[in-house]
């Protein structure tokens, strides 16, 4: 199998980065949101559905690991494995010396030319993965694959935070707080409490970060209560929250779920904002 | 009594490790050799079969040398003296409530600025019997850049005492990133100890993967976890396989495990393992046939199809595989197939 050829980079955006290093692609206009979309519904078997561009940026010429486009991007010689002759090959070259490979990089979906933030409060390899961003409420409709949040991280301050905090609180995890005082869209040290016991109750990793399993067991407590024709309407399950009251939103077209989560903006409220990040 | 035990377990754990040592057997020296082998920038993999867990293969793993500041049994009684005359009442009710973000920085400021509260905090830390106030503690004192940080958090590790041991366990996971000592304690526990719900906490302080974490620290905690991902509670096969997938990202034999838990008969492991395939590459066709199951899979929990979902979506798959994904992907997001 192929490794992902789909590269988000921070600071750049995904598609436009991708017309711009891959001189190769030729579905720079498509992107991967109206691809994936069209290849859910559509039911069609098509690689390129899915996936940015077609087999030719999937080239490694000097078989070092990394594609001939990701080399471009790097700054290294797709025709050397070595380009610097040092010994170490460039798929293990660290280009922008933030301690982390290249390949390690493109595969966490971080840029390998820019150093990653040492601001973060994780270290190590989550200095990047709890900064990760695969999806702003714009490619799929699951939320295993959402900004991860933690605290002191890009997308700590967010509506994504404030969705999260909401289901913490309604699940009992409100640190003996009102749900407005709790639920503030800052990822702080109450909320950080919060997912590690919402971690711990649910058997995952306790790390204090939102990251795609958190996110689905967040997920989990979610249940469908009616539809009003554009959307599913969900309530939170949880002791401190009434399961009758709306508080997100999904938009759906023919039956099937679309991209585009939105969250009542109090309880029960029908005044619908955006569930995503917007740090 | 948990005072007497933090005081003597530490030293027997140390013995029983020397002991170990002095007497281990074959497999355990091969493994050593395996260990010493992979250099820093090693990229080839040890392709030697894994041992598996048993009780007998529990010690297989050689446990670090004792943290550069082993626990110090005079600490306690410094500690409470010290504590004893600084005691305050701030610190005898720090962490009964809940703190506002603002207050919990402010308390922060305070806690490492004055030593006195600090003591006083750490003594009120090893005396409280309410988890939730040890938490909230925990959480403040993991903010504070000072050693006894640590030797409290690694006393109550050590204690033996299973409360004891999650309130120290959870200190050393909010601090293990830039705790070398906090790591070695963890590794050490990781093959020594029994308590499931211990292990458990014990895998979460190295939940997340430290940047300066040494290679000697790295290899071990891969051997280790490697090992307890065959561990019969299934509680510790998932976490074993979480966080391996984390210290070890583009590793082919963690993949290889993790495609093999897919299989697993506890759905906690598959969903585990289904997640933490998530970025990995390259996939191989088992491994795409195995999620194509996970997906297609009606009796599996939603969130673990997703997962499956989302792994495979990044993959170039072949015609059929393609098609297979496309048709479940669409029974996932058609509104009827809601649980």
């Amino acid at each position: 199998m192929k490794r992902l050829t789909q590269i988000s980079l921070p600071g750049f955006g995904q598609l436009p980065l991708v017309c711009i290093l891959a001189a190769t692609l030729t579905a720079c206009g498509g992107g991967t949101t109206t691809g994936e979309a069209d290849g859910e519904s559509g039911g069609g078997d098509s690689d390129s559905q899915s996936l940015i561009g077609g087999e030719n940026e999937e080239i490694d010429t000097d078989n070092d690991g990394l594609f001939d486009f990701e080399e471009a991007l790097i700054g290294t010689d797709p025709l050397l494995p070595d380009t610097d002759n040092d010994g170490v090959t460039d798929d293990a070259e660290d280009s922008d010396n933030d301690g982390v490979a290249n390949l390690t990089e493109i595969l966490a979906g971080t840029d390998p030319a820019v150093a990653d933030n040492p601001d973060t409060d994780t270290g190590g390899e989550d200095t990047q993965t709890a900064d990760r961003c695969d999806d702003f409420n714009s490619d799929t409709p699951e939320w295993a694959d959402n900004c991860w949040l933690h605290e002191g991280g890009t997308y700590a301050t967010s509506s994504y935070t404030r969705g999260v905090q909401r289901i913490l609180w309604c699940q009992g995890f409100d640190n003996d707080q009102d749900l407005n005082t709790f639920a503030d869209g800052i990822f702080g040290s109450n909320t950080d409490q919060a997912v590690r016991d919402f971690q711990d109750a649910n058997d995952i990793r306790i790390d204090g970060v939102v990251g795609p399993q958190t996110w689905g067991k967040l997920f989990e407590k979610l249940t469908l209560i009616s539809n009003d024709g554009a959307f599913d309407v969900h309530t939170i399950d949880g002791p401190n929250c009434d399961s009758s009251t709306a508080q997100f939103y999904q938009e759906v077209e023919g039956g099937i779920e679309l991209k585009g989560w939105k969250m009542a903006e109090f309880p029960g409220s029908t005044n619908l904002i955006d569930f995503g990040a917007n740090p | 009594m948990n005072k007497v035990i933090a005081v003597i377990l530490p030293p027997v754990i140390l013995t029983g490790g020397w002991l170990y040592l002095t007497i281990k057997d074959p497999v355990a020296d091969k493994n050593n050799e395996i260990t010493a082998s992979v250099s820093p920038a090693a990229t080839v993999e040890n392709t030697e079969p894994r041992p598996t867990f048993s009780s007998d293969t529990v010690t297989i793993v050689e446990a670090p040398l004792a943290p550069s500041t082993p626990p110090n049994p005079t600490t306690e009684t410094s500690l409470a003296t010290t504590a004893s005359s600084t005691l305050t009442d701030e610190a005898s009710t720090l962490g009964s409530s809940a703190l506002s973000d603002e207050a919990f920085r402010s308390a922060a400021a305070q806690l490492q600025s004055d030593p006195a509260f600090l003591t006083a905090t750490l003594a009120q830390f090893r005396q409280t019997t309410d988890p939730t106030r040890a938490k909230r503690l925990a959480a403040l004192l993991a903010d504070i850049d000072d050693p006894r940080i640590f030797e409290t958090a690694a006393e109550l590790a050590y204690s033996g005492d299973p409360q004891s041991q999650l309130i120290g366990l959870d200190l050393l996971n909010r601090i293990q990133t830039s705790s070398s000592d906090a790591r070695d304690v963890a590794i050490q526990l990781l093959g020594t100890e029994t308590n499931e719900q211990v292990l458990v906490a014990v895998m979460d302080v190295i939940a997340t993967p430290a940047r300066n974490a040494t290679d000697s620290q790295r290899q071990l905690i891969s051997d280790n976890l490697f090992l307890l991902s065959t561990h019969p509670a299934p509680a510790v096969r998932a976490h074993s396989l979480s966080v391996l997938s984390q210290w070890r990202r583009q590793s082919t034999e963690v993949t290889r495990a993790l495609s093999d838990a897919l299989l697993d008969a506890d759905p906690h492991v598959r969903a585990s393992a289904t997640y933490a395939l998530n970025g990995r590459a390259p996939l191989e066709a088992q491994d795409v046939e195995r999620l194509l199951t996970v997906m297609e899979n009606q009796s599996e929990a939603r969130t673990t199809r997703e997962a499956a979902m989302l792994t495979l979506q990044n993959e170039s798959l072949p015609g059929a595989e393609r098609r297979r994904f496309a048709n479940a992907q669409k029974a996932l997001r058609t509104r009827s197939s809601k649980p």
